[in-house]
């Protein structure tokens, strides 16, 4: 079951960190530029980490809404063209949204945790996040299995649908809640000690340059704001 | 079970945080689906987060009465940050700031008055506004770096929405949603879950 794992290219926590900076070129308005820079480099990072799919849907997206915003936009009349006007927001956050699908896609849960426990955040909050992204996922194939159950009870109405969704749904969360605290306390999930992690993470190379290369990007683009277009 | 009825002063157990990222996970599934729902136009937009009080307030109640601690809601409410900190990085703090205004208000209610649940699942709900404030608050900015690709029409629509009376709005229909959805909530937990035996 472990074969296939390779070691990660950056550290989670250098993640977090570029992610934050590419934040403070796109929050400060930098020149577009600097924007287009950090939007290549995760790009990059993307390819390094074998993540084409994903990338791909990615750079689909984003071509589909500065589609949106070149083609469709000037071809309606103003008041319409509102409708539409969060795409020009979108379009303006996306080195952000490209910064986070890339942290989550290529950090694996107990990365996240060893990661946290590096940086000192408290345990519950920790287990809370992991436990968190860990059901994301369960959430969907519950949805499915009730939408099953409720084709077969025929039921009609939004109101009783609203229900007849909502409370497997929330039993199921809490039942699962509950046998997985067990099954995690009886390995030990309360013990005070250090823990360790399958994925040791560390900080190498790598690590340092594409740190700086951010730095770089997000220093530049406060300094040339207003001097580059 | 019995331990946990008392007072909101012990300590946050693993369990009552892995109950808490169980929920958690359905509150932001909720959060995740309007949020790209809300991606259409900035009306829908501004309207989700009323839609979005309204579902989570069965989640709330059901968190409420099986943890009866403080804790888990400011947790919730900055994870759910955390994780769609992808949209903004607005989230966490509204988020943190939100769920500490809502773990007063339980421990005020001892978590059972209801007036005080409305008001914490109110507060709980608007650690999520996050999303619109950069907007607000970076106006001038986002306006002129908008005008570079749009007419003046459109301009001034947007200029039009972007003004404070409309964040009030915003927040008011917040307040709506979150009583909506706390009565929602409670009629669902005296029908289906304390029947059940999930909760008292």
């Amino acid at each position: 079951m472990r074969k296939n794992i390779r070691p990660s290219f950056l550290d989670p926590r250098t993640k977090i960190l570029i992610w934050l900076l590419a934040n403070v070129v796109v929050f400060t308005w930098s020149p577009a530029v600097f924007q287009l820079s950090v939007m290549i480099a995760y790009l990059i990072l993307f390819l390094v980490e074998r993540k084409g799919t994903m990338l791909a849907g990615l750079l689909a997206t984003y071509l589909a809404i500065l589609a949106i915003q070149y083609w469709l936009l000037p071809l309606l009349p103003g008041s319409l063209a509102t409708v539409f006007a969060t795409v020009t927001y979108f379009i303006l956050v996306f080195p952000c949204i490209a910064g986070g699908a890339y942290l989550i896609a290529t950090t694996s849960v107990s990365q996240f945790i060893a990661a946290l426990e590096g940086m000192g955040a408290p345990r519950s909050f920790s287990i809370t996040l992991a436990v968190t992204l860990r059901f994301l996922p369960s959430l969907r194939q519950d949805l499915r299995h009730i939408r099953d159950a409720m084709a077969l009870r025929n039921i009609r109405g939004f109101e009783e649908k609203l229900e007849c969704i909502y409370v497997p749904m929330l039993m199921g969360a809490a039942q699962t809640a509950e046998e997985l605290s067990e099954s995690a306390t009886a390995r030990g999930i309360e013990s005070p000690g250090k823990m360790s992690s399958w994925r040791p993470i560390g900080f190498h190379i790598q690590d340092v340059v594409v740190t700086l290369l951010f730095l770089a990007l997000c220093v530049g683009g406060i300094c040339c704001k207003g001097v580059l277009p | 079970m019995s331990q946990s009825l008392e007072q909101g002063k012990r300590k946050l157990t693993a369990k009552d945080a892995i109950t808490a990222g169980a929920l958690g996970a359905v509150c932001i599934a909720i959060r995740f689906l309007f949020m790209l729902v809300g991606g259409v136009s900035p009306y829908v937009w501004f309207a989700t987060h009323f839609i979005d009080a309204i579902l989570i307030g069965p989640v709330f109640m059901l968190m409420v009465a099986k943890v009866q601690k403080n804790g888990p809601f400011l947790l919730t409410s900055l994870i759910t940050g955390v994780v769609l900190v992808a949209a903004t990085w607005m989230f966490p703090i509204t988020g943190l700031v939100g769920g500490i205004l809502c773990e007063l208000c339980l421990r005020a209610g001892q978590f059972r008055q209801k007036g005080w649940l409305m008001l914490g699942f109110f507060c709980f709900n608007l650690g999520f506004i996050g999303d619109f404030l950069p907007l607000w608050f970076t106006k001038e900015s986002y306006l002129e770096y908008a005008a570079q690709m749009m007419d003046a029409g459109y301009m001034a629509t947007m200029e039009g929405l972007l003004t404070w009376p409309v964040f009030g709005v915003i927040v008011l229909s917040i307040l709506v949603g979150s009583v909506l959805g706390s009565l929602l909530g409670m009629k669902l937990m005296r029908k289906h879950f304390v029947k059940a035996g999930l909760a008292q």
